[in-house]
Formats: C-alpha cells, sequence, structure tokens
C-alpha cells in the first residue's frame, strides 16, 4: 500500500518509514505541513499518517483543508501530547484513528494496515453479512455462529470480539483496538484482562483442534488468518 | 499523629483553671475563717454567701474560659487532621480576629502549610518536566532495542515509558483542560461494561463479581466516559489483584455513590491517606504488578468529576466509596 508520512521528527520519520517498508508497504515522506497537503492532494495515497505539530501548517489545519477539498484518504493522526480532548479534537477535524507518542511500532502497523484497507473493494466472495476463515462461519444478520457445520453457543460480547477479529482477517488486531471496537471504550488496561477474553473465546472454538484458530503475534495482538 | 478533638474535660488550661480555683478558694476559706473569727455575729451568714458566690464565679469563669480555649484549639486540630486525611494542602486554618496567642498560631499554621503546598507543588512540577523530557529519547532508545532484537529489554523499555505516559497524563489532567469531552454518562451501563469486562478474569482467580444497581432510574453525571471506565476498571482491577480465591468483590451503585467492596488484604490505615501519591506503593502490595500510579489517576480524574474518594475497611478487605457531589 501507498502510504505518506507527514512528520518533522526526522527520526521518527525514518524510523516510521523503515517499519513500514519492511512490512511491504510503499512509503513517500514530507517533513512539514505544506508540504505535506501538496503531496496528498496531487498524489493518490492508501493511508497518511500525520503529525500533529507540524512547521508551516499544523496537522490539524491540514486535515481539515484535505477533507473540505473532497479527499477522504484514511488519516492517523500522530500526536506528543496526551490530553484528555485531544484526541476528540483530532477526531472531528477528520482523522479516522489517533496514535499518542510513545507507541509500539506494531499498535501502529496494525492500525495503518487496518485503515488503509478500509477503502479497497472485497476481493472474496463473502458477502457483507458472512464472514469465514477456516471451518469457522460467522453470521451477522442471525447472529449465529458455525464450526465445521455446528452451532457454536457465544455470549453476546464474545460474538462482537469474534466479528471483529474475522472482519479483520489477516490483519492483527491489537488489544487496544479491541477495547476500542468490541467495548467502545479508549482506556490503558493495567492487566491482561483482553487476553482472558481470547482464550475463552478459543475454548469454544479450538476445542479438539490442533491448529490456533486466533493466531497470537507476540508484542502486538491477535489475528484470524 | 495528632489525636482529634480533645474534650475539655482533659485540658490543660482548666487543669490550671481548677487549680487556680482551689488555691483561691482555699485563700477564700482561710480569709473567710478570719473575718467569721472577728467580725459580727449577724454579718455571717451574708459573708458566707459573697464567700460561696465568689468562688462559683471563679469556677464558672474558669470553666467558660479553658472552653473558649479548647474549642478554637479544637478546631485548629481538626482542621490540621482533616488537611493531613485528604492530602489538601491548600486549605486553611480560619482565623477569628487577631487579638489572641491562638489566631497568631493559627496564623504561623496557615504560612507553614502555604510553604508546603508550594513545595508539593514544585516537586510535582519537576517530576512532571522531567517526564516529559525523557520520553522522546526514551522512546528513541526503545525503538534502538527493538531492531536490536533484545525482547526483554524493549518489555523493561516499554514499562517504563508507560510509567511516563501515564505519569504525563496524571499532569495533564490536574493542570490542563479539563471539561472538553463532558457529556450526560449512565452510570448503570458503564459499570456494568466494567464488570463485564473484568468478569472473565475475576473467573479464573476464583472470584466472584456481583453487582448491585438501581433498576428504576438512570444515575447520570456530566463527564468523560472513558476516563470514568478507566479509574472504575483500575479500581476493579486492584480489587481482583489483592483478592485471593474464593473471595468476592461487590460492585453497588446507589443514587449518589459508587461502591466497590471486596475481601482482599485491604489498606492499612497508616496507608489510607497515601495510597494516592504517585508511586506509592504500601508495603504488602510493593511486589505486585503495575507502577504504583492507578490509584492516582483515580484520584484525578475524581476530582475532575467532582467526587470524593472515601476508603473504608471491609473486615476483611477495603471499601471504596465515590461520593458523587455534583449531581
Amino acid at each position: 500500500m501507498r502510504i505518506l508520512v507527514i512528520e518533522d521528527d526526522k527520526e521518527v520519520s525514518t524510523y516510521l518509514s523503515k517499519g513500514l517498508k519492511e512490512n511491504g508497504h510503499v512509503v513517500d515522506a514530507a517533513s512539514n505541513g505544506r508540504d505535506g497537503l501538496f503531496m496528498a492532494t496531487t498524489e493518490s495515497y492508501d493511508l497518511l499518517i500525520v503529525d500533529r505539530m507540524l512547521p508551516e501548517l499544523d496537522g490539524l489545519t491540514l486535515i481539515k483543508t484535505l477533507r473540505g477539498a473532497g479527499k477522504h484518504t484514511p488519516v492517523l493522526i500522530l500526536s506528543a501530547l496526551g490530553e484528555v480532548d485531544d484526541r476528540v479534537k483530532g477526531l472531528r477535524a477528520g482523522g479516522d484513528d489517533y496514535l499518542v507518542k510513545p507507541f509500539a511500532f506494531a499498535e501502529l502497523l496494525a492500525r495503518a494496515e487496518i485503515l488503509a484497507r478500509r477503502n479497497m473493494p472485497t476481493t472474496n466472495a463473502e458477502s457483507d453479512a458472512t464472514l469465514a476463515s477456516g471451518e469457522v462461519v460467522v453470521d451477522l444478520l442471525s447472529r449465529k455462529v458455525l464450526r465445521a457445520g455446528k452451532a457454536v453457543d457465544l455470549q453476546p460480547r464474545e460474538f462482537r470480539l469474534l466479528a471483529y477479529l474475522m472482519k479483520h482477517k489477516g490483519q492483527v488486531v491489537t488489544r487496544t483496538m479491541l477495547l476500542e471496537n468490541v467495548w467502545d471504550y479508549h482506556f490503558d488496561p493495567q492487566t491482561n484482562v483482553i487476553d482472558v477474553h481470547i482464550s475463552r473465546l478459543r475454548r469454544k472454538l479450538e476445542q479438539g483442534s490442533e491448529t490456533p484458530f486466533i493466531r497470537t503475534v507476540r508484542g502486538a495482538g491477535y489475528v484470524v488468518d | 499523629m495528632i489525636s482529634g478533638a480533645r474534650h475539655y474535660l482533659q485540658s490543660s488550661s482548666l487543669k490550671m483553671a481548677l487549680l487556680f480555683s482551689v488555691l483561691l478558694g482555699m485563700a477564700t476559706c482561710i480569709l473567710a475563717y478570719f473575718i467569721f473569727r472577728f467580725s459580727e455575729e449577724s454579718l455571717v451568714p451574708w459573708l458566707a454567701a459573697v464567700v460561696i458566690l465568689l468562688m462559683a464565679m471563679v469556677v464558672a469563669v474558669s470553666f467558660l474560659i479553658s472552653r473558649f480555649v479548647v474549642s478554637r484549639t479544637n478546631l485548629i486540630a481538626q482542621t490540621a487532621q482533616e488537611i493531613m486525611e485528604t492530602g489538601d494542602f491548600s486549605r486553611r486554618i480560619s482565623i477569628e480576629g487577631e487579638w489572641d496567642d491562638l489566631s497568631h498560631m493559627a496564623q504561623v499554621l496557615n504560612l507553614l502549610l502555604e510553604r508546603t503546598e508550594q513545595s508539593m507543588q514544585g516537586i510535582r512540577q519537576v517530576a512532571d518536566n522531567i517526564a516529559h523530557d525523557l520520553r522522546t529519547p526514551l522512546t528513541r532508545l526503545r525503538n534502538k532495542l527493538e531492531e536490536a532484537g533484545d525482547s526483554a529489554l524493549v518489555a523493561e523499555a516499554d514499562h517504563l515509558l508507560s510509567t511516563f505516559s501515564a505519569l504525563l497524563r496524571i499532569s495533564n489532567l490536574e493542570v490542563g483542560r479539563r471539561h472538553a469531552a463532558f457529556q450526560p454518562v449512565p452510570l448503570a451501563s458503564l459499570l456494568r461494561d466494567v464488570v463485564e469486562l473484568y468478569e472473565p478474569l475475576a473467573e479464573e482467580k476464583g472470584i466472584n463479581i456481583t453487582t448491585e444497581m438501581p433498576l428504576s432510574q438512570e444515575i447520570e453525571i456530566e463527564g468523560d466516559r472513558d476516563l470514568l471506565f478507566q479509574i472504575l476498571a483500575n479500581l476493579l482491577d486492584n480489587a481482583l489483584k489483592f483478592t485471593p480465591q474464593n473471595g468476592y468483590v461487590a460492585v453497588t451503585l446507589l443514587p449518589d455513590e459508587i461502591r466497590i467492596a471486596d475481601t482482599g488484604k485491604g489498606i492499612a490505615p497508616a496507608d489510607k491517606p497515601r495510597v494516592f501519591e504517585r508511586f506509592y506503593r504500601a508495603e504488602n502490595s510493593r511486589h505486585s504488578a503495575g507502577n504504583g500510579l492507578g490509584l492516582s489517576l483515580v484520584a484525578v480524574v475524581a476530582e475532575i468529576h467532582h467526587m470524593t474518594i472515601l476508603l473504608e475497611d471491609n473486615h476483611p478487605g477495603l471499601v471504596v466509596r465515590l461520593r458523587l457531589t455534583n449531581r
């Protein structure tokens, strides 16, 4: 995927570019808001990673201008600020996701990939109402789950968890993303509270099979292949 | 530890006053004896009456003086006690008039409180500045460690970074814009969500979580949904961390209070005023997971939402009470 990184801190910019390239993406970089806006409007990218504090034109104004010009490229905002209302401001300006520095690269990568793929058309034969992977089929309308043809009994939250993982099949999903999308809260858990939910789900789906259905990616999160 | 209000019967001022009264009374009696012996018969009952009246007045006046003194010193002692318990060093002792030793003492104490408050703020600022300035170099260090492939060191760096982030978050909340993300937050559904998130963990640890909520009315407060979720999660996390197997955690929602009770280790009385300090770890929790900032965040967020926190014993265990004062 084509990603544009708009970041004035050279070290961070290099770090991000290198990491994203290593994961198979094509990366361009801009070091100030004006150049970034120019590149974003004249070229086509799958994702923009924009730092809030930029020289010449600050991140939020850049995004607002972009949206005003009708460009709907997904934007991931990076910020060194950690204040309460910043996230809200960033998302209201037109950003799609928001990460506060310092962040683990794995977190950024996971979120970037999910954002970038949002605009891509589905290439598989699945309809919008069913998700499938391996032996497991999830019917979003009837909220039923089948494994090798047999019904699996899931609690509402477990269903949402599975649906989210399968909706992003093949993409790494971090714990923070799960908290935001399955539980709808943005917070920092002290313990491995999410892991226990995943183990419960695993037990119901992996009973008797050798291969794990939900794979743990060390240092990052989970993925359903 | 300053003891609380003292009964005026214990007061040393009263004892001195009583001693004075007794001595004066004895002197009066001796004087009276001599007067009676050398004066007219008919005057004796009058003189006796005067003497008794005088003694009564002396006792009464001594009593009133000591009560006056003791009630003032009690107020000072009580204010000082409250300041220590709540850690609220912005409070001052109220001074009535400037004419006596007690108001002078109160003034001096207030000055002392002022200095203490400034000093504490100064220390806090230094800590916050350090966290802020070190975050970028630490992030770079962490990234380089990640490239070097040493996962154990990366984990350590991550832990350090998360502590710094948490510290900065707390200080930002204390100082900065607070109300931008405020909206009406229904507490019952919030609590249910927190409990639901922690339920599997509780089950794994063999701890029973119960919830008790009013079914009739929806209790709402103006607040930041994510912050409130965070502190409730921190509190529930702590409750589960310190409660042994087969224990219970009870989450209750009352019209003016959120209560989380557990049957765990509890907090010793000496630790209670200090657990909300940054990095403070009570003796019996020093080796548990976490960075010692969870409760500091709870304190700051509670303050922003005009909630007061009370810590009580559950015999055994702890009861955390978040009183809603702004509804």
